[in-house]
């Protein structure tokens, strides 16, 4: 008898908490995790959000959906070539930059904003250099913005000026660092440095690019504000302070296909080409009216950048300048947005699993869901031009959906072994395994079915005089043997019922052959406990093991029977019952094993078998024919069953007298079956010799079970 | 069947008779006008514009330019970023029997009575789907409220998106003369032979056009249009602005004045 304690899948258990049993508790320790790394370490968490941040924004230039750059923003390029380097060496680097300032001018360039510090030159090329300036500015046309720097020395924070022996204060100015050293991609449009508002260099040339009553101007928060025009046409108040930003743009600065799609020549210029184009008397200036960044080329401008190592400073300038221009700039979502997104996948996480029974739906849901976060976080960047948290919400949802597969298979895997452990009393290994790989295979169902039922002849006697030690050994041995024989034949086990066995065939799993296994495992349990008694080194317990083995093949119905604290696996109804009562006539035919015709004609070929009896057993409403079973049948086994079969057809054709008499000569026969069933039809030869029963139609009632 | 696709033939041309597509002409011309007595029975003497032309009193600026029909018409003129004189641009669209556009609008005046800064006078012609004229005439709206309004700020920010958008178009343009500087490049430009029936027509060599820079030795020698009769002479002195399909087309005249004596 076995029994299991069945559990609901999402049951909690009594008392201690399992994780495996939960699907809120992944999800929902990704989170305390996650937050906690947010909050502790956000330097590193928000590595990967700017990755991912790179890579939606190459996706777009990729697919061609960037943003088109300003087109009055330019670049010019100060490489140090052997020109350069000529003109540095015989005019000096101060006046080959007045040269180039003045170059720019003559294009009609309308701001040149510097991104080269020229502090440390003498007195006289410094004022060489303003005076050239100066009088740029007073010409009207361009304005140049220089730059200036937050350096630290010492421990000290100073800003370094441009032109600081010749008044460069006075022009206009903008702060050139930039954190390439944390992250390329931030910029400050403004900074505070001892109690001053400083633009950045894109700022300054933004003011610059303006009329003095629109430039934007210092408030005193330490902000700075300027009015644009909002969608209605009519003015709006702008501003920019001192609070991260990304820069917006996937460069494309020096992609070709860009300058044909806006049909603009040229965005970065080198000073050769620059100098050829001041040369041109015909056609417009590309160069009319824009916003030039003069700076170092790459190999000279040693800062990271979203190009690499070495790229100029002046494109991220131009970038800001650009993502200030068109409002593209890209804003950090405040902490507590980014929180509340990761608790809400949290939750809906936890939701879904506990809602999503199947496991290809949670796989179709888990990738719905990382697309889904992925897609969000890829249009705020887009078209929003805000950064959320996107990474660590996908990995939150991805994590948790690889922890809840892991939590399901773990459940399974718990419950497949105690289902194996429960199931694994009822059946085989072999049915076994179809029974895990189809649980429908144990709904309550109908099946043919071959039932073999043994008792122990002499139980009650044994109880009596055996102690209790004894008898459960007994049974013990005995059951062994059975059960061995039973799973071997890949039957399945219905019940041990004190000293009785119940095995079956052809149920959960239907099987064609399952009267000939039956018959295989009660012959092969008829002869071990032969051989067991007959062993040298049998002791007296063993001389118990004799058995009655009845064999039945019909309906049967299988399934779980029980409460849900107490449940069981069997077979019940008619097929059964008519086991039962053929094996209680295996003593009162002496049979060892007794088979119904039903289960004989099952069989794919008969066995050796004598029909002892044909009766109606008490509770019955049909008869059945009851056949001895032999495990083999030759010599004076074989002239008695001979013998004793032309006495039964006698018997059955009602010719009483003649049939007593070939029962009585077979009373002494050597095989106790035979010689007990002749006695007994015998006997109830002569009873009908004298009372002859009323339409006789060679079925005997037995009255008893 | 051939009459049949001769119809078919017609119909598509008549039907594409309204659309412009590529190369097509817009022409302006810029006058001092003459208000002193001497020219009142013209109305007014219209002096083809150049850096040379005297202040005075009685003068002011005009410009005048047509479109072909299916074109927009835009003319503003620029102290830098912002509206010269607050005067609030002209923007239309042509039709075949339009008048020909002029700028400053009807009862406004653009005085040339004494020496002033460097101004810029933009003619821009579009096509009428053009998609960079939708903006550019919201803006034209908006700043010409504003300047109604006298809100002075906001008209500055929509003349700076203006001429913003106008200079993109200029840098995009591969014009090889957009800024007209009245001599040789007129001269340069005549040798061009206009596409289109609706080009200049022009009669004799002025000294303009010559390229000669002597003074007339009357004023009134160079006096060859009234104001009351301009509409039907301007076309002669007109500068070509060639446009198309999303290239619009934009001229700057630099107005200056003579150097105060």
């Amino acid at each position: 008898m076995s029994r299991q304690r069945q559990d609901g899948p999402g049951a909690a258990g009594s008392g201690n908490f399992d994780p495996v049993k939960s699907s809120w508790f992944y999800p929902l320790l990704i989170l305390v995790l996650l937050v906690a790394f947010r909050l502790f370490s956000p330097g590193s968490a928000e590595k990967p959000e700017l990755f991912w941040l790179d890579q939606v924004l190459a996706a777009r230039s990729q697919l061609g959906l960037a943003d088109s750059l300003d087109p009055s923003i330019r670049f010019v390029e100060l490489s140090m070539d052997d020109e350069i380097a000529r003109r540095f060496a015989t005019d000096g680097e101060y006046a080959t930059i007045a040269s180039i300032l003045l170059t720019l001018e003559s294009l009609g360039v309308k701001v040149i904003a510097v991104d080269i510090i020229y502090s440390y030159g003498r007195e006289e090329d410094q004022a060489l250099l303003a005076k050239t300036i100066e009088e740029i500015t007073a010409r009207g046309q361009t304005t140049v913005v220089l730059p200036v720097s937050l350096e630290v020395k010492s421990g000290e924070s100073y800003l370094l000026r441009s032109l600081p022996a010749a008044g460069g204060d006075r022009f206009p100015r903008g702060l050139v660092n930039v954190a390439a050293g944390k992250n390329w991609r931030e910029y400050r449009m403004v900074h505070q440095f001892g109690g001053e508002t400083i633009p950045s260099l894109a700022l300054a040339a933004f003011a610059a690019s303006r009329p003095a009553p629109l430039a934007p101007k210092v408030t005193a928060g330490g902000r700075m504000e300027w009015k644009s025009i909002g969608e209605n046409g009519l003015a709006v108040a702008a501003s920019a302070d001192d609070s991260r930003l990304f820069l917006n743009l996937q460069h494309a600065y020096r992609d070709t296909r860009f300058d044909e799609r806006e049909r603009i020549a040229g965005r970065a210029w080198s000073i050769g080409p620059l100098e050829t184009l001041a040369k041109r008397s015909e056609g417009i200036s590309l160069l009319h009216d824009t916003i030039v960044f003069f700076g170092y080329n790459a190999e000279y401008d040693l800062k990271p950048t979203t190009h690499g190592d070495q790229e100029p400073g002046m494109l991220l300038h131009g970038t800001a300048l650009n993502d200030l221009l068109q409002g593209t700039a890209i804003r950090p979502m405040p902490l507590w947005v980014d929180l509340l997104v990761v608790l809400l996948v949290a939750l809906l996480a936890a939701l879904v699993f506990s809602m999503v029974k199947s496991k290809r739906w949670l796989i179709l849901v888990a990738l719905a869901g990382i697309v889904l976060i992925l897609s969000a976080g890829c249009l705020a960047v887009w078209w929003f031009h805000l950064l959320p948290a996107t990474i660590g919400p996908a990995f939150l949802w991805s994590a948790a959906v690889v922890l809840e597969v892991g939590r399901r298979w773990t459940f399974e895997q718990r419950e497949r072994t105690q289902r194996d452990a429960m199931l694994g009393f009822y059946f085989s290994p072999a049915v076994l395994k179809q029974v895990t790989k189809n649980l429908d295979m144990i709904r309550p169902q109908e099946n043919a079915v071959a039932v073999l039922l043994s008792d122990l002849r002499g139980f009650t006697t044994l109880c009596e005089t055996q102690r209790v030690e004894r008898v459960f050994e007994l049974l013990n041995r005995l059951f062994a043997i059975e059960t061995d024989a039973a799973l071997r034949e890949n039957g399945s086990l219905a019940r041990f019922a004190g000293d009785q066995f119940l095995a079956y065939w052809g149920a959960p799993e239907p099987a064609a052959d399952a009267a000939d296994r039956a018959l295989r495992a009660a012959l092969e349990i008829h002869r071990n406990l032969r051989s067991r008694r007959e062993a040298p080194g049998a002791d007296d317990l063993d001389s118990w093991l004799k058995i009655g083995i009845g064999l039945h093949s019909g309906r049967g119905l299988v399934g779980h029977v029980g409460s849900r604290s107490y449940r069981d696996y069997n077979i019940v109804g008619d097929s059964v019952n008519t086991t039962a009562r053929v094996e209680g006539q295996t003593k009162n035919y002496a049979a060892a094993i007794l088979a119904t015709g039903e289960f004989i004609a099952a069989l794919s070929q008969a066995p050796a078998n004598l029909l002892v009896d044909r009766v109606q057993v008490k509770g019955k409403a049909r008869a059945s024919d009851l056949h001895a079973v032999f495990e083999e049948c030759s010599g004076e086994l074989a002239e008695g069953c001979r013998l004793y079969t032309i006495a039964f057809d006698q018997y059955v054709a009602g010719e009483f007298k003649l049939a007593a008499e070939g029962f009585t000569n077979l009373e002494n026969h050597s095989s106790p079956t035979i010689a007990t069933s002749a006695r007994l039809l015998a006997e109830r030869c002569l009873g009908f010799v004298e009372n002859p029963p009323a339409d006789w139609d060679g079925i005997y009632e037995l009255t008893s079970k | 069947m051939k009459p049949f696709f001769f119809l078919v033939g017609l119909v598509a041309i008549s039907g594409s008779g309204g659309t412009l597509s590529r190369g097509e002409e817009a022409h302006v011309s810029v006058y001092v006008v003459d208000h002193s007595t001497e020219f009142a029975s013209m109305g007014g003497a219209c002096l083809p514009y150049t850096p040379t032309e005297k202040t005075g009193k009685e003068r002011e600026l005009l410009c005048v330019g047509k479109g072909p029909a299916g074109s927009t018409l835009l003319m503003m003129a620029f102290d830098r970023d912002l509206p010269y004189l607050d005067l609030a641009p002209v923007l239309a669209p042509q039709t075949a029997d339009s008048e020909p556009l002029r700028f400053p609008a009807e009862g406004i005046t653009w005085p040339y009575d004494k020496p002033g800064p460097a101004v810029d006078l933009y003619v821009a012609v579009f096509l009428n789907d053009d998609p960079a004229l939708a903006r550019i005439a919201e803006y034209v709206e908006w700043l010409g409220e504003s300047l109604k309004q006298g809100d002075k700020e906001t008209a500055m920010l929509h003349a700076l998106a203006i001429k913003n958008r106008l200079s993109n178009i200029l840098r995009q343009r591969k014009v090889d003369d957009y800024r007209v500087t009245f001599g040789s490049s007129l001269a340069d430009s005549i040798r061009d032979a206009p596409a289109s029936k609706a080009a200049v027509t022009r009669s004799g060599k002025s000294a303009l056009l010559t390229g000669t820079t002597e003074e007339p030795k009357s004023p009134v020698a160079a006096v060859r249009r009234g104001l009351k009769s301009l509409n039907e002479q301007w076309r002669e002195d007109a500068r070509v602005i060639s446009f198309g399909l999303a290239t619009p087309g934009v001229l700057v005249f630099p107005i200056t004045t003579p150097i105060a004596p």
